[in-house]
């Protein structure tokens, strides 16, 4: 998973949704999800600007961050999430990436981990992502457009 | 519970080589362990709590419920994603040395 579908899950938006599904079958057990450790910080970078820009207010982005950290520790106890490391080999593996398709360093290496671990999907609410990962051979699908093929993997 | 524990490991032995003659360049000669800890830490999310509390207080209870997560998360009028897009082209632009044109963001009212 992408950081921009996980955000979803904590500031709710369009495609929240689909993106709650996942984490119910995750806990139930029938699938598995993984992100990059990078996208933690991500995440809570993202529910920072949140409050800077005054979407939320000061109260609602602790609340978001603490349930977000407390939310991916629990999961991954329950060994329904993979915390991928940010390993030097998967930056180095989304050097290609950048020339290919003009992503930055962060994009290619959401790519590789999600190549690395041989997922069925890569989730992606960024369109210009999602358009890379496709070219790369991966099932990439979006929390708002592909809601439904989200529910049958 | 014992703090170090003296274990083995079966590696690629160029890939232990090159490891040890990094780890010597810069820490010396009885730094591999050390350092091998330091790359295993670095696996664990739990450092994310312990960098969090030092921004907000550690809240009390257990880990949140599917239902708390979905009951208690703010609706943003914004797009959240939006957000990480604009912050790694942001950071591209800055290693490139690119000023790129800020894409103005609404800011909400305060009541």
């Amino acid at each position: 998973m992408d950081s921009s579908a996980v955000v979803k899950r904590y500031l709710a938006e369009d495609g929240a949704d689909a993106v709650d599904a996942l984490y119910h079958r995750a806990e139930a057990g029938t699938i598995r999800l993984a992100f990059s450790l990078w996208n933690i910080g991500e995440v809570l970078r993202a529910v920072a600007r949140a409050q800077r820009l005054r979407w939320i207010s000061p109260e609602e982005a602790e609340s978001a961050a603490w349930t977000f950290v407390r939310e991916t520790l629990k999961i991954r106890g329950l060994g329904a999430l993979r915390t991928v490391p940010v390993r030097g080999d998967l930056l180095a593996k989304a050097v290609p990436l950048l020339f290919r398709h003009g992503l930055s360093q962060p994009d290619g290496l959401q790519i590789t981990t999600c190549k690395d671990l041989r997922a069925d999907a890569f989730v992606s609410a960024d369109e210009r992502l999602t358009r890379a990962a496709t070219a790369e051979g991966l099932v990439a699908l979006s929390p708002t457009a592909d809601a439904k093929r989200l529910e049958s993997l | 519970m014992e703090r170090k524990r003296k274990t083995t490991l079966l590696l690629d032995s160029l890939v232990w080589r090159q490891f040890q003659e990094e780890v010597m360049r810069h820490e010396g000669a009885r730094a591999a362990s050390a350092e091998v800890e330091k790359l295993l830490q670095g696996q664990d999310p739990e450092a994310f709590v312990r960098a969090l509390e030092d921004v907000f207080p550690r809240p009390r209870g257990g880990f949140p419920s599917l239902e708390e997560v979905e009951r208690t998360r703010p609706r943003i009028r914004g797009d959240a994603a939006s957000l990480i897009r604009e912050d790694r082209d942001e950071r591209e632009d800055r290693i490139l040395g690119l000023q790129r044109r800020r894409k103005k963001v609404p800011r909400r009212r305060r009541r």
